[in-house]
C-alpha cells in the first residue's frame, strides 16, 4: 500500500429533505440508524487485514449528527483501529445547525475529531425557508457558539448563492453575517438544481425565478472580494480558508490522490479504479452481512480519462495544475496534449500559466465548465 | 389476357382527400390484401410515406374484380404521388392510364391540386370520375362540393359519386363506375412492342425492375428487348404484375400493366418515359414521352463531421439509384469543407432526402438554406451562368442583369381572405393574373410569383393568413428578370459562405436584419461574444452580438463522487456535437436554414 488515503464515511439520513438537494439521503428512516451504523462498522472492519494509512477522515451526508455523538465517536474509533490513521490527521464530521447538542460536539472532539462542517447555507430566514432548511440563522450562531465551547479551532460553513429571488446585496448580507461567526473555512458554492428535485420543478412552474446570470456573476466577484479582504484565501472554485485551513480531506479529491469510500452510495478512487457502493439498503446490507464488498460498479480508469479527471480536478484548484504533477503520472506534456484549445484558452483570458501550474483565471472559475468542455472536448 | 377486361386507372387528389385509404379499401374489397394484412396504408410502403401520410413514388397494383355483369375484369390502380414537388410523377402515372378517380374531401370541398390534377387528367385525355369522399364526416357538403364540380369540370349530378374510404361506404359503386366508364385499353397485339416504362426502382438483388404499361404488342420471358432512349438491349428475365406483392407471368400484352427484369444494372438504361420495344422486330418509333424531371431547388448538403465525406457521398449514390430526380456534385465551403451541392424537385423532395440520409443511413449533416436556380448575364461576351449556390453569384460589377425563375400559382381559399392573400402575394412580389368565384364564397386566385418567394415561406403564410382555409398549386412560368443583390453573413467578422443569400434589392436591408436577429436566436450563447453581420457587398447593413455566457460552474464535487460531474461534462459536450465548429464559433445547424425563417 502506497500514499495514505482519504476515507470518507456516508451517513444517508436527514431529518427532512431540502428542496435543492439531490445527494443519496433519506428522511425517515429512523429505523434503520442502527442496522446501518452495524453495517458500516462491518465495511470499516473488512479494512483491518491490510490495515492502510490514512490522512483524512471525512464524516458526511446526509445529516451525519442525527448519530449520536457515541455513535459517531464510535466510528471513528473503528477507523482507528482498522487503519493506521496518522495521529495529525484531519477528521471532519458534517453537521446541520439545530440538530447537534453541545453533549455531541464534547463527544465528538473527545473522539479525536477535529473539523466541523456546518451547512448554514444563508443569512437570511427567508433563504432558509426557501431552501427547506430546518433550522434559522440564529441556530448557526448558537451552533458555532457551542462549536467553539467544545473545543473546535476548525470550522466550516457552507453557504449558497445563486438563490432565486436573491440579489447580490442580500448574497453580500449573508456572507457578512457568515465572516462576522469567525469560521476558518467558507465553502460559496452557487446553486445548481437537478431537474427533478422539488425546487427545480417549482422554477421550472414559475413560482420562483432564479436571479439573472449578471446578478449571479455579481454574487461572484462580491464572494471573492469579500472574503479576501476578511482574510480568506481562495484555494478552489468555491473554497476559502485561513491560511492553514485549507480542507485537507477535499484537497485529497481535487489532488487526483486515492480515496476510499464507506457506506452507502460512497465513491471511491483506488489504484486507478473507481468504485461505487450499492445504493439501496438491501442491497448494501445484504452483501456486507454476507461478508462481502458492497461495492457495486468498479469502472478502470484508462490513460485517457485519467487524464481527463485530473485537469478537470486540478484545474478547481487555484493553484491549478501543475504541468510536472501530470507529466509524472501520465508521461504527457499537458501543454501539448490539450493542444491547441488550451492556447486559445490561455489567450482568451480563461486560462493561465503561473510557473509550471496552469490553472483557471477568476473568469475562467465562473465558466469552468463550458473551459472544461473546450479542454477537454475531444476526450471527453 | 382479354383486352376489353382490362382497366388502367389511377387515384388523384388534393393531399389527405384520401387518396391513400380509398385506394387500400379497393384492394380490400377485392382480395388483393386482407384487412389484417392492411398496415394503414398498403400501396405506401417507405416508412416514411406512411408516417408523413404521402405518396413520394408512383406505384401500381392489380385487382381482381367480378363486376355485376358476372364478367372478371383486371383493375390495374396506379398510385400517383400528391404533392406539387412531385406533379412530374403524376403526369407519368396519367400517361399509363386510361381514367381516374377524382378524389375530393367532402368538407374541404375543390382544393387547389384538385384543379391541377383535373387538367392533368385531361391533358392526357383521361375518362374521369369524380368521388366526394369522406361523407361521413360531421362536417362534410357533399352538396357543395357537387356543386363546385360542376361549375370546375361539368360534371353532372349522376356522374358523381359518394363514398366513404374510411367505412368502405361507396366502394363497389367506384368498382362498377371503373368497369363501366372506362374504356378499356386500345393497342393492338400484332404491332410491334411499344411498353411504356412509368417508374422504376433498383433492387440490389435483382437490378433494374421497371414499371411497364404494355401499349401494342406482346413481351415474353426470354425476348431481347430494346430501350428506345438508350439503343440498348437486354434480355427479359422476368415479367409479372403487382397482386400486390410481385408475381411472375409468362407474358404481358396490350393494355396491361406489369414489371420487367432484364438484368438492367443503371437505372440510366430504363429511364422513367422511355419505350421498351423489341430488339428483333422494333416499333418504327417510341411513345410520347414525358420532360425528364428538372431540379428546381438546390441546396448544400455537409458532413457535419469533416470525414463523413465519404459515406454522404455512398449515400446519395445510393438514394439516386431509386430516384432519378435528385441530382448531386461535389462542392465545398470555406465554413463547412467539404460536401455537395444537391437539387431536388422542391422542399418536400428536399426534406425527405435529407430525412432519409439522417435515418436510414445515420447521417450527421448540416443542409444549407435553398436556393432556386439563378440566371446570370455576363457583361462579358454575354455569356450565360446558372448559379445553383449564392455564394458562386460573380461580383456585382461583372453582371449584366440577373433573372430568377415565376411559377404560375393557383390558390383556392375562402372569399373572406381574398384582400389579406392579395396582400401577401403583392409582398412576395406577385404579379397579379386573375380571380374566378368557384361558388359565391370560394375563389380561385391566379398570381405569377418569384419561386424564390415559395421557397421561402409563401405557404406558411397563406396557410396563416387565410387560418387555413388555402391551398396552392402551382407551375413553372419560365425565367424574368430581376433585380436581385447578394446577401452575406459574417460571423466574428468572417464572411459564412454558407449563410449567403440572392435577395431582391429592395428587401435586402429588411432580410439582413431579420437574419442577423434569427441567427442571434438560433446560435447559442458562447465562451466569447459573437458578432453577427449582414452586408452587401463591403457595406454592413445590420449588426447583432451574441453575448459570452459567463456563469457555469460545477456544484459541489460531493463524497469524491467525480463520475457525475464528468458526465455532466460529457453531456454538455454531447450537445455541441451537433454543432458546427466555424473558427472559434459553434454554429447549430438550424442556423444553415435561418434564412427561411425570417419573418416579414
Amino acid at each position: 500500500m502506497g500514499k495514505p488515503l482519504a476515507v470518507y464515511m456516508h451517513i444517508p439520513f436527514c431529518r427532512q429533505k431540502c428542496g435543492y438537494c439531490d445527494f443519496l439521503s433519506f428522511a425517515g428512516r429512523e429505523d434503520l440508524f442502527k442496522p446501518y451504523l452495524e453495517a458500516l462498522v462491518q465495511e470499516i472492519r473488512l479494512l483491518a487485514g491490510e490495515r492502510p494509512p490514512v490522512a483524512t477522515v471525512y464524516i458526511g451526508g446526509g445529516t451525519p449528527t442525527l448519530l449520536s455523538g457515541e455513535d459517531l465517536a464510535f466510528l471513528v474509533q473503528e477507523v482507528k483501529a482498522a487503519t493506521r490513521l496518522d495521529p495529525g490527521a484531519e477528521i471532519t464530521v458534517e453537521a446541520n445547525p439545530g440538530t447537534v447538542t453541545l453533549e455531541q460536539l464534547r463527544s465528538l472532539r473527545a473522539a479525536g475529531v477535529n473539523r466541523l462542517s456546518l451547512g448554514a447555507q444563508a443569512g437570511q430566514e427567508k433563504f432558509l425557508r426557501l431552501l427547506g432548511r430546518s433550522h434559522t440563522a440564529a441556530q448557526t450562531c448558537e451552533t458555532v457558539a457551542a462549536a467553539r465551547a467544545a473545543g473546535f479551532a476548525n470550522i466550516n460553513l457552507d453557504l449558497i448563492y445563486g438563490l432565486p429571488g436573491q440579489t447580490a446585496a442580500e448574497w453580500q448580507e449573508s456572507l457578512e453575517w457568515a465572516v462576522a461567526l469567525e469560521p476558518e473555512h467558507l465553502s460559496c458554492y452557487c446553486l445548481q438544481l437537478a431537474p427533478e428535485v422539488p425546487l427545480a420543478k417549482l422554477i421550472a412552474a414559475g413560482y420562483y425565478q432564479s436571479p439573472a446570470e449578471e446578478e449571479v456573476v455579481a454574487m461572484y466577484y462580491t464572494t471573492l472580494q469579500i472574503l479576501a479582504q476578511a482574510g480568506y484565501e481562495q484555494y478552489e472554485i468555491a473554497n476559502f480558508a485561513r491560511k492553514g485551513y485549507e480542507c485537507q480531506h477535499n484537497l485529497c479529491y481535487w489532488q487526483y490522490r486515492d480515496y476510499l469510500g464507506l457506506g452507502l452510495g460512497s465513491h471511491s478512487l483506488v489504484s486507478g479504479e473507481r468504485r461505487v457502493n450499492e445504493e439501496d439498503f438491501s442491497s448494501y446490507f445484504g452483501k456486507i452481512a454476507a461478508g462481502k464488498s458492497p461495492v457495486a460498479v468498479r469502472e478502470k480508469i484508462d490513460a485517457n480519462r485519467g487524464m481527463v479527471e485530473m485537469a478537470m480536478l486540478g484545474l478547481r484548484l487555484n493553484k491549478g495544475l501543475a504541468a510536472e504533477d501530470f507529466f509524472h503520472r501520465w508521461q504527457r506534456d499537458l501543454r501539448s496534449f490539450f493542444s491547441p484549445r488550451l492556447e486559445i484558452l490561455v489567450e482568451k483570458g480563461f486560462l493561465r500559466w503561473e510557473g509550471g501550474n496552469c490553472r483557471l483565471t477568476a473568469k475562467g472559475m465562473l465558466a469552468s465548465n463550458r473551459v472544461l468542455v473546450e479542454l477537454l472536448g475531444a476526450y471527453l | 389476357m382479354d383486352q376489353a377486361r382490362i382497366r388502367n386507372f389511377c387515384i388523384i387528389a388534393h393531399i389527405d382527400h384520401g387518396k391513400s385509404t380509398l385506394a387500400a379499401r379497393l384492394l380490400e374489397y377485392t382480395g388483393a390484401v386482407s384487412a389484417r394484412k392492411m398496415v394503414a396504408q398498403v400501396l405506401d410502403s417507405m416508412d416514411l410515406e406512411r408516417e408523413r401520410g404521402i405518396t413520394i413514388k408512383a406505384r401500381a397494383v392489380r385487382l381482381t374484380y367480378r363486376a355485376e355483369d358476372d364478367r372478371e375484369y383486371i383493375l390495374n390502380l396506379i398510385d400517383t404521388p400528391g404533392h406539387v414537388d412531385f406533379s412530374y410523377e403524376v403526369s407519368r402515372s396519367l400517361a399509363a392510364c386510361e381514367g381516374a378517380l377524382l378524389v375530393v374531401d367532402a368538407a374541404q370541398g375543390i382544393q387547389a391540386q384538385t384543379i391541377a390534377n383535373f387538367y392533368l387528367a385531361l391533358e392526357h385525355d383521361l375518362e374521369i370520375i369524380p368521388v366526394i369522399n369522406k361523407i361521413d364526416l360531421p362536417g362534410a357538403e357533399p352538396e357543395r362540393v357537387m356543386k363546385e364540380l360542376a361549375d370546375i369540370g361539368g360534371f353532372t349530378r349522376e356522374e358523381v359519386l359518394t363514398a366513404s374510404a374510411k367505412t368502405g361506404l361507396g366502394t363497389k359503386e367506384i368498382l362498377e363506375a371503373i368497369v363501366r366508364r372506362i374504356p378499356p385499353p386500345r393497342g393492338s397485339m400484332e404491332s410491334p412492342v411499344q411498353a411504356l416504362v412509368f417508374d422504376s426502382h433498383f433492387d440490389s438483388y435483382r437490378g433494374v425492375i421497371a414499371y411497364l404499361r404494355m401499349v401494342n404488342g406482346r413481351l415474353q420471358t426470354g425476348e431481347k428487348i430494346k430501350a428506345m432512349a438508350t439503343g440498348k438491349e437486354f434480355e427479359v428475365t422476368e415479367l409479372g404484375v403487382f397482386a400486390p406483392e410481385m408475381e411472375p407471368v409468362e407474358e404481358l400484352g396490350p393494355g396491361e400493366v406489369g414489371y420487367l427484369i432484364a438484368g438492367i444494372k443503371d437505372l440510366r438504361d430504363s429511364r422513367v418515359g422511355d419505350t421498351i420495344t423489341s430488339a428483333e422486330n422494333p416499333a418504327q418509333e417510341p411513345l410520347p414521352g414525358y420532360k425528364p424531371a428538372r431540379p428546381m431547388v438546390y441546396c448544400g448538403l455537409y458532413p457535419v463531421e469533416n470525414d463523413g465525406y465519404g459515406d454522404l457521398r455512398e449515400a446519395l449514390a445510393r438514394l439516386q439509384l431509386n430516384d432519378a430526380a435528385l441530382v448531386f456534385e461535389a462542392e465545398s465551403s470555406n465554413a463547412l469543407g467539404f460536401g455537395f451541392r444537391c437539387g431536388f424537385l422542391g422542399l418536400l423532395h428536399m426534406e425527405i432526402i435529407q430525412e432519409r440520409l439522417e435515418r436510414e443511413y445515420s447521417l450527421n449533416i448540416i443542409a444549407t438554406s435553398p436556393s432556386v436556380v439563378f440566371r446570370v448575364y455576363l457583361k462579358k461576351n454575354g455569356e450565360v451562368l446558372e448559379i445553383r449556390n449564392p455564394s458562386e453569384l460573380p461580383p456585382a460589377g461583372e453582371i449584366e442583369r440577373l433573372e430568377e425563375p415565376f411559377v404560375k400559382a393557383s390558390i383556392i381559399l375562402a372569399s373572406d381572405y381574398v384582400g389579406a392573400i392579395m396582400e401577401l402575394c403583392q409582398e412576395k412580389r406577385g404579379l397579379y393574373r386573375s380571380m374566378e368565384y368557384l361558388s359565391p364564397d370560394r375563389v380561385l386566385l391566379r398570381y405569377d410569383l418569384p419561386f424564390a418567394e415559395i421557397l421561402l415561406d409563401f405557404y406558411d403564410k397563406l396557410k396563416s393568413r387565410s387560418r387555413g382555409y388555402a391551398s396552392l398549386d402551382y407551375e413553372f412560368a419560365g425565367y424574368r428578370p430581376s433585380d436581385l443583390v447578394k446577401l452575406d453573413i459574417l460571423l466574428n467578422g468572417k464572411p459564412v459562405d454558407a449563410l449567403s443569400a440572392i435577395v431582391h434589392r429592395e428587401k435586402a436591408y429588411s432580410r439582413g436584419k431579420q437574419l442577423v436577429q434569427k441567427l442571434k436566436e438560433i446560435i447559442p450563447r458562447q465562451l466569447y461574444e459573437v458578432p453577427i453581420q449582414a452586408a452587401i457587398g463591403s457595406k454592413v447593413i445590420a449588426r447583432e452580438t451574441i453575448k459570452a455566457i459567463r456563469k457555469d460552474v460545477l456544484a459541489k464535487c460531493y463524497g469524491g463522487d467525480v463520475t457525475r460531474k464528468r458526465k455532466l461534462l460529457e453531456k454538455q459536450k454531447e450537445g455541441k456535437k451537433r454543432l458546427k465548429q466555424l473558427g472559434t464559433v459553434e454554429v447549430p445547424q438550424e442556423a444553415f436554414l435561418a434564412v427561411l425563417k425570417v419573418d416579414d
